[in-house]
């Protein structure tokens, strides 16, 4: 063979290889394109002056930092007020548990010892070190690094940070924790110095995609404490009595609810709930340590002496269930991929109501007032009687500082506009440090013969209104009022009434210092003392109460944002009494009887079969024909002019929409983190992205951004200031960046104290979780920038999330799951919202008609645009007929088949789907036109789209590798079998 | 056929030996596909294909037989990439340490069998840069 022939076949193999390859990167890579542009900080965009007309002032929204990401000091100066804003946060977001003879504050001089894995290697969100996630020029701060800076270097004795350093962070089910005799190696650092205090840190983690465990492999609960955590902890105690240390102060580095009943075992003198202070919270944290700030932050979940004794376990996180039949499902049902990943599990909120402080509140009460077997030892931890004081060590919104408030209640006053109570509190510092108290308000609505004889739950105590006050200085006062919804104290009745109802029976409002103080307030008012077994004399003067005669079906029978829609049952497909299976919720009318002790084991039947096939979709027989509508028209109207123009005319969006192409509108429903540009109006491209706690490498020079601290801790601000100025802030951040969107707000509830995201999500509580999503959203939309709360609903587990069948009551997904969502999208106008990969019952989540057009869509008058959870190009889980028919905009995260699916529809004449698709573009278009990305457009400038570097530089290798194998294969084959004619002739 | 073997020289033997790596690929493959549910026909024909070319490129004498190796390694190629692509739930789930592509195996396997494949190339492309023995490909 020729040695030419020989360097062409070379090259022909080297070209295929690259071609391939090439191919193959670029299919991922566009499908991607959105994430990998975000990464390389490319626009797809940009706006372009025609030249003609008037262009005025069309700067709506101004970002003081500007949105150069090349700038370097601009950048700089953004992330620095960044970082000040998380470091307000972890300051009023750190919660002081206990501090027994002013354990805390540490004091000038004085000089510490650090122990625990915990304090070197902390979480910072999620499961991620703090040490990998600050801006680049902005270092992230580590525990060690800021007691150092507040204390002076000097006086932290550092000797453990090496055995630490050899220590792997804490993962979701195995504490790490050096083992007792490598810290009593270094002994002697602390037995004449340093030793004002042992300051020990215990961390415990969860993340996307991972529940923490429940038990470890050392058979212990995994919230509790660990073999070598517990040697640490007796070790310390015995240093403390013999008078090594004069105290002993415990961090709490996680949002997993710790089993925090060893603080007093091991005499604890005060224990800090830091929480995940993101990149450089842990500075907030240090300066409530040292003083500098007084505590207010407060618990957002109630943490029980066992992480395992609350009903919502039975069947949570790794407690789910698969289903007994699996074989006949997998058999059977249409939706399975294959291997039934997303079919086979399913999961039972059998508590109802009473999840977090709403069953321990409301058990307790029971058992004061000896109701409903509430003293039974059925869900006791102790084995025995149960008994509150066993099982609660810290309740819902509790918090010390480091000084002291009375708060007096001088009224409330019913406003009938507003449909809201006011409450009245006059809130004096009675200690001698300034600080800011929190005025928490709670109710008890009635419990009667109609909610017992029609399954309507009531909690003891919910709460129902906050307010933080200012920093009060010693001896002073604020009068705050705090707003609270009669919406609130509504109860959701499925049963009887099928929708809202305000039960007759006496009310009560009481101001607590937590969720028990204000119950015991409530007891006190009914005539009950410690002496009926109250765990402390409550204050009847800090409650108000009123009776209503009748029952209430009326007030909130209609929408409260739209009266034309009736708000009735949506949800009967979740709970399993439909579909034939006897199901008891828990109930505080037999506590023992219901109790879920067991777990069901059930075999799915057809009726749930159908349900979870989900192949509903049919054209209406009514449907429009396609020709009825106009798409491509030419009416003048650009994106710009659309920024003002109100829902409800239908007329003029008619008109936009008739410009559009099908094409044009089905661009808009595949995502790849953004909308695509849309040059025919004048529509720039519209990234978004998601939260991850931080904005990624969105920066100057693909720098990181700071990582944020976590929801749960801004939450434990209980600050409204603060969740409209975190919603802000990461506002301004995404304006900077160039992204419309982000997919945050973590409406999902801290069911139990494994969720793995609880980090992610607001608290507990749904009304919490109402009033939080209110501000944020406010303050991110106050930047341009789509807050998007998710994943709607029933996602508060991340075991088998993907698909895992969620069955529930329609009064807990009313009164606490969806709650959580709401106030976000009907107080805050939030115009983002991402639906889950759960089933409801057993339908998809983001098929679900009932979820997404009847209450979202409709009781909500949701407006914005509604996404998948991640399209994960897994068939199974993505039904897009149905979800166009439910009112899905878009799917998030990379591209799918989506527009494709829906272009088909109407390719084949079904006119309802070109319905939906203009209703989907209504959605989109409205929310995307109230972004930023409105600023320097006008019916002067014009929109040019730009291919990206990285997409021409790929399809040229694919091109020239291409053509190259082409060409040397032809000339590989001349060569040799042309050498061959020759060579025949010649012996010819 | 081992005589024809000896005498194929550098280029005979290494494409002998990525035909080899490729039939043990293709065996992986087949194992993974059928453990994991990730079987994939044309990834399973286009290695098979390769493996053939790869040893008719040893075997054969006739002047066409030279281009076999070339397209030995387009074949490869062809299904790296798409078995790549195919394994992205795995890799994204991977990175991402979560389950949210319902991926299945881990990622070692799917690491192994690219390696192998991607070894089959490289020394498929020497194969082709160098010539067969002066006995053969007349």
């Amino acid at each position: 063979m020729k040695k030419k022939a020989l360097i062409t076949r070379g090259l022909a193999a080297v070209m295929a290889l690259v071609l391939f390859l090439s191919v193959s990167a670029s299919v991922l890579m566009f499908d991607n394109a959105g994430i990998i542009n975000q990464a390389l900080n490319l626009s797809t965009s940009k706006v372009v002056e025609l030249g003609e007309g008037e262009t005025g002032n069309t700067i709506y929204y101004d970002n003081p930092f500007g949105t150069d990401t090349t700038n370097r000091q601009a950048t700089m100066d953004m992330e620095l007020a960044v970082a000040a804003e998380n470091i307000a946060q972890a300051e009023e977001g750190a919660v002081l548990l206990k501090n027994d003879n002013n354990a805390l504050p540490l004091q000038s001089g004085e000089r510490i010892t650090i122990f625990g894995n915990g304090s070197v290697n902390s979480v910072d969100s999620a499961s991620a070190a703090v040490n990998a996630t600050a801006f680049e020029s902005i270092p992230a701060v580590g525990m060690v690094d800021a007691l150092q800076e507040a204390l002076g270097a000097d006086n932290v004795n550092t000797a453990l940070v090496e055995v630490y350093s050899k220590l792997s962070l804490t993962i979701k089910d195995e504490v790490y924790e050096a083992p007792i005799a490598d810290v009593k190696a270094k002994e002697s650092t602390w037995q004449s110095d340093y030793n004002d205090a042992a300051v020990v840190t215990f961390t415990r983690v969860g993340s996307e995609g991972n529940d923490s465990a429940m038990v470890t492999a050392e058979g212990r609960h995994y919230l509790g404490l660990s073999e070598n955590e517990e040697a640490l902890m007796e070790y310390l105690k015995s240093q403390k009595d013999a008078g090594v240390f004069s105290r002993i102060i415990a961090v709490i580095n996680s949002d997993q609810m710790m089993e925090l009943d060893w603080v007093d075992e091991y005499g604890v003198d005060a224990c800090l709930l830091s929480g995940l202070p993101g990149a450089v919270g842990w500075t907030g944290i240090a300066n409530v340590m040292v003083g500098k700030v007084a505590p207010s932050g407060h618990t957002v979940d109630t943490y029980a002496a066992n992480s395992l004794s609350s009903p919502a376990i039975t069947y949570a996180a790794g407690n789910a269930m698969n289903w007994a039949n699996a074989d006949w499902i997998l058999a059977n049902c249409a939706d399975n991929d294959g291997n039934g990943t997303n079919i086979l599990h399913y999961t039972i909120y059998a508590e109802g109501i009473y999840v977090g402080y709403k069953y321990y509140e409301t058990r307790y009460e029971d058992a004061v007032m000896g109701s409903g077997g509430a003293s039974s030892p059925v869900g006791s931890s102790t084995g025995g009687g149960w008994n509150y004081a066993d099982e609660v060590v810290y309740p819902f919104g509790y918090g010390l500082s480091y000084t002291t408030f009375d708060q007096v209640l001088q009224g409330v006053e019913f406003d009938a506009v507003e449909d809201q109570y006011q409450v009245t509190v006059q809130v004096t510092n009675t200690g001698s440090v300034a600080g800011k108290s929190v005025v928490e308000v709670y109710a008890q609505t009635p419990y009667g013969d109609y909610e017992k004889q029609n399954n309507v739950e009531k909690a003891a105590i919910q709460l129902v209104g906050f307010e933080k006050t200012d920093t009060i200085q010693p001896g002073e006062s604020q009068t705050v009022t705090v707003p609270v919804e009669r919406y609130f104290l509504a109860s959701y009745d499925s049963k009887g009434a099928k929708g809202y109802i305000l039960s007759a029976g006496t009310y009560y409002l009481s101001v607590g210092d937590s969720a028990h103080d204000a119950l015991n307030n409530v007891l006190a008012a009914k005539g009950y003392t410690t002496a009926d077994g109250m765990t402390a004399d409550g204050s009847a003067a800090k409650t108000y109460s009123w009776t209503q005669a009748d029952l209430d079906t009326e007030s909130y029978r209609l929408s409260r944002v739209d009266s034309s829609i009736e708000v009735t049952n949506q949800f009967d497909h979740t709970d399993l009494n439909t579909f034939g299976i006897e199901m008891t919720y828990l109930s505080r009318s037999d506590w023992a009887g219901t109790f879920p002790v067991e777990q069901m084991h059930l075999e799915m039947n057809e009726a749930l079969l159908e349900e979870l096939s989900l192949d509903w979709y049919e054209q209406p027989a009514d449907a429009p024909a396609v020709s009825d509508f106009t798409q491509g028209a030419d009416n003048g109207l650009t994106f710009s002019d659309m920024r003002l123009v109100e829902w409800d005319d239908e007329e003029t969006w008619n008109k936009f929409i008739d410009q559009l192409t099908i094409d044009e509108m089905a661009s808009m429903l595949m995502d790849s983190r953004g909308t695509a540009a849309i040059e025919s109006i004048a529509m720039p491209a519209a990234p978004r992205t998601d939260d991850n706690s931080g904005f990624g490498p969105l920066l100057s020079e693909g720098a990181n951004g700071i990582k944020w601290v976590t929801e749960a801790l801004t939450a434990r601000t209980w600050n409204k200031a603060l969740f409209e100025s975190r919603g802000r802030v990461m506002g301004i951040e995404a304006t900077f960046c160039g992204l419309t969107e982000i997919w945050y707000g973590g409406g999902n509830i801290h069911r139990t104290p494994v969720g793995g995201r609880n980090w992610q999500y607001y608290s507990e509580d749904g009304n919490f979780g109402y009033i939080i999503g209110t501000y944020e959203a406010i303050g991110m939309q106050s930047q341009g920038v789509i807050y998007c709360p998710k994943h709607f609903v029933l996602n508060d587990q991340e075991t088998f999330r993907e698909g895992i069948s969620t069955f529930a009551n329609e009064q807990s997904i009313r009164e606490i799951y969806m709650r959580s969502f709401e106030g976000a999208i009907c107080d805050g106008g939030a115009l983002g919202i991402m639906t889950s990969f759960n089933r409801l019952g057993c339908r998809f989540a983001s098929a679900n008609y009932n979820l997404v057009h009847n209450v979202l869509k409709g009781e909500w008058g949701f407006k914005g645009h509604a996404t998948t959870d991640g399209y994960t190009q897994s068939g199974f889980k993505m039904h897009f007929e149905e979800e166009a028919t439910a009112g899905i905009d878009y799917t998030c995260a990379s591209n799918s088949d989506y527009g494709d699916a829906v272009k088909s529809y109407i390719e084949a004449g079904d006119g309802f789907m070109l319905q939906r698709l203009r209703d989907i573009t209504k959605h989109n278009i409205y929310a995307i036109s109230r972004t930023f990305i409105q600023n320097g457009l006008s019916s002067n400038t014009a929109i040019v789209s730009i291919v990206p570097w990285w997409e021409t530089t790929l399809l040229a290798i694919s091109a020239v590798s291409g053509v190259g194998f082409v060409l040397c294969a032809v000339l590989t084959a001349v060569w040799t079998l042309g050498g061959k004619k020759r060579s025949d002739e010649k012996e010819g | 056929m081992r005589k024809r073997i000896k005498a194929s020289g550098v280029s005979g033997k290494l494409s002998q030996f990525s035909a080899l790596l490729g039939l043990v690929s293709l065996v992986a493959f087949c194992i993974y596909g059928a453990v994991f549910q990730y079987f994939d026909l044309v990834v399973l024909l286009t290695i098979a294909l390769g493996v053939v070319c790869m040893e008719g490129y040893v075997l054969s004498s006739a002047r066409p037989a030279q281009l076999l190796n070339m397209f030995g390694v387009a074949c490869y190629a062809y299904a790296v990439g798409l078995f790549f692509l195919n394994s992205y739930p795995v890799w994204a789930d991977w990175y991402g340490n979560f389950t949210m592509y319902g991926s299945r195996g881990g990622i070692a396997p799917v690491v192994a069998i690219i390696v192998l494949l991607l070894v089959c190339c490289v020394t498929g492309i020497i194969s082709c840069f160098t010539a067969k023995g002066k006995d053969v490909g007349k």
